[in-house]
């Protein structure tokens, strides 16, 4: 009990003394030197429409934050259940450029209208980047070649939806409450999944 | 102001500076900048730099703007903003060369304690050198007096989640300060 109290009390003192570093601040100029800063920035962008948001906001680069696999949108929820997985091949047959490796993106979306794949590797953009449709098993893909190392994408749903793929062993918190998923391609030909 | 209160200002700021009054980003700027700043020194040496990469987080946040989605609480988006900053800066720092340096010397060796006094100095000193998901859980609930759902919701953990940081944190110091006893 003895023992219960002097740790009682040691940690109310750590308490105490950690509320005094609450005082420290940069400064009553701290906030003029943030608005020089940004008064020499561009002007921000007019307010858009939410799809506008949208896609202006898939265009920003990522900060990375690893965290659990959170709930995605049910147009890509069959992969699993379907047993298929990102995989590699050739795609259509051609020869991967020199240093890069081939990589398939599959996604299960029956009702998209269009579907494309914005990632690191295109800068979020995607034009050139559009999936090809397979009516008869529902399925999306898009075979290209990608240089080892880590990239970050999501699947693109009619031009407004970002849609995490559900196949990806690792998804990351893209720093804005949604969901980037990662794909990890080694120069051996292998994806780590 | 009561926290709603502050939601709805923040709101408020930020629409206005989205509608082209960058003015009103500094009211977003004087209301946060004690604990970006706090939390910038816990990821770095020393006050300047603290200074500069809190200068950092609100540049780049005036810069997202846009993607900042109004639902969640302005705070919690920033400090994610910033924290991911101060540990790229931490990371960058860990594999340059440093010359390290004794906060509790170097305060009292330029003739000013900024952080009011040695222990202050110390306390810093340990708190930087925990684990961030301690640190942190007990920056936020001590230095910045979170209510432990607020700690819980910025810190994106259940609120049983903050509290058990914020007691494994406590004890950790407590340990630390007892070795040194």
């Amino acid at each position: 009990m003895n023992n219960e109290h002097q740790n009682n009390t040691a940690q109310a003192r750590l308490a105490s003394g950690l509320r005094g570093l609450g005082g420290m601040d940069p400064g009553a100029d701290f906030a003029s030197c943030v608005m020089e800063r940004i008064g020499s920035a561009a002007p921000l962008p007019l307010p858009k429409r939410r799809s506008e948001r949208v896609l202006d906001w898939l265009a920003r680069p990522r900060t990375v934050r690893v965290s659990p696999l959170a709930g995605l949108a049910a147009a890509a929820c069959l992969l699993l259940s379907m047993g298929l997985l990102l995989k590699h091949d050739f795609g259509v047959g051609s020869q991967a450029p020199k240093g890069l490796v081939p990589v398939t993106f599959v996604l299960a979306a029956p009702s998209a209208r269009e579907v494309a794949v914005i990632g690191s590797f295109n800068d979020w953009n995607a034009v050139g980047w559009t999936m090809t449709r397979d009516p008869s098993r529902g399925l999306w893909t898009l075979s290209s070649a990608l240089p080892s190392g880590s990239h970050e994408y999501v699947f693109l749903i009619d031009g407004t939806t970002p849609v995490a793929d559900v196949t990806a062993a690792l998804n990351v918190d893209d720093g804005f409450g949604g969901r980037n998923s990662v794909l990890l391609v080694k120069s051996d030909h292998d994806s780590i999944l | 102001m009561d926290q709603l209160d502050n939601d709805r200002d923040d709101a408020w700021a930020v629409e206005q500076t989205l509608n082209g009054d960058r003015e009103a980003f500094a009211v977003l700027v004087r209301r946060y900048q004690g604990p970006v700043y706090r939390l910038m020194l816990r990821f770095s040496r020393d006050e300047s730099d603290a200074a500069e990469m809190a200068q950092d987080a609100f540049v780049r946040a005036y810069e997202r703007l846009a993607a900042y989605d109004s639902r969640r609480r302005f705070f919690t988006w920033l400090y994610t903003l910033a924290l991911n900053l101060a540990r790229d800066h931490a990371r960058r720092l860990k594999r340059a060369p440093q010359c390290r340096q004794n906060l509790d010397t170097t305060h009292a060796d330029k003739g000013r304690d900024p952080l009011g006094s040695l222990e202050a100095a110390r306390l810093l000193n340990v708190l930087r050198g925990l684990p961030p998901k301690y640190g942190e859980a007990l920056a936020l609930r001590y230095i910045e007096d979170m209510h432990l759902e607020e700690v819980a919701e910025t810190l994106g953990l259940s609120v049983s989640g903050a509290k058990m940081r914020v007691h494994r944190g406590l004890r950790m110091m407590r340990e630390h300060f007892g070795e040194e006893g």
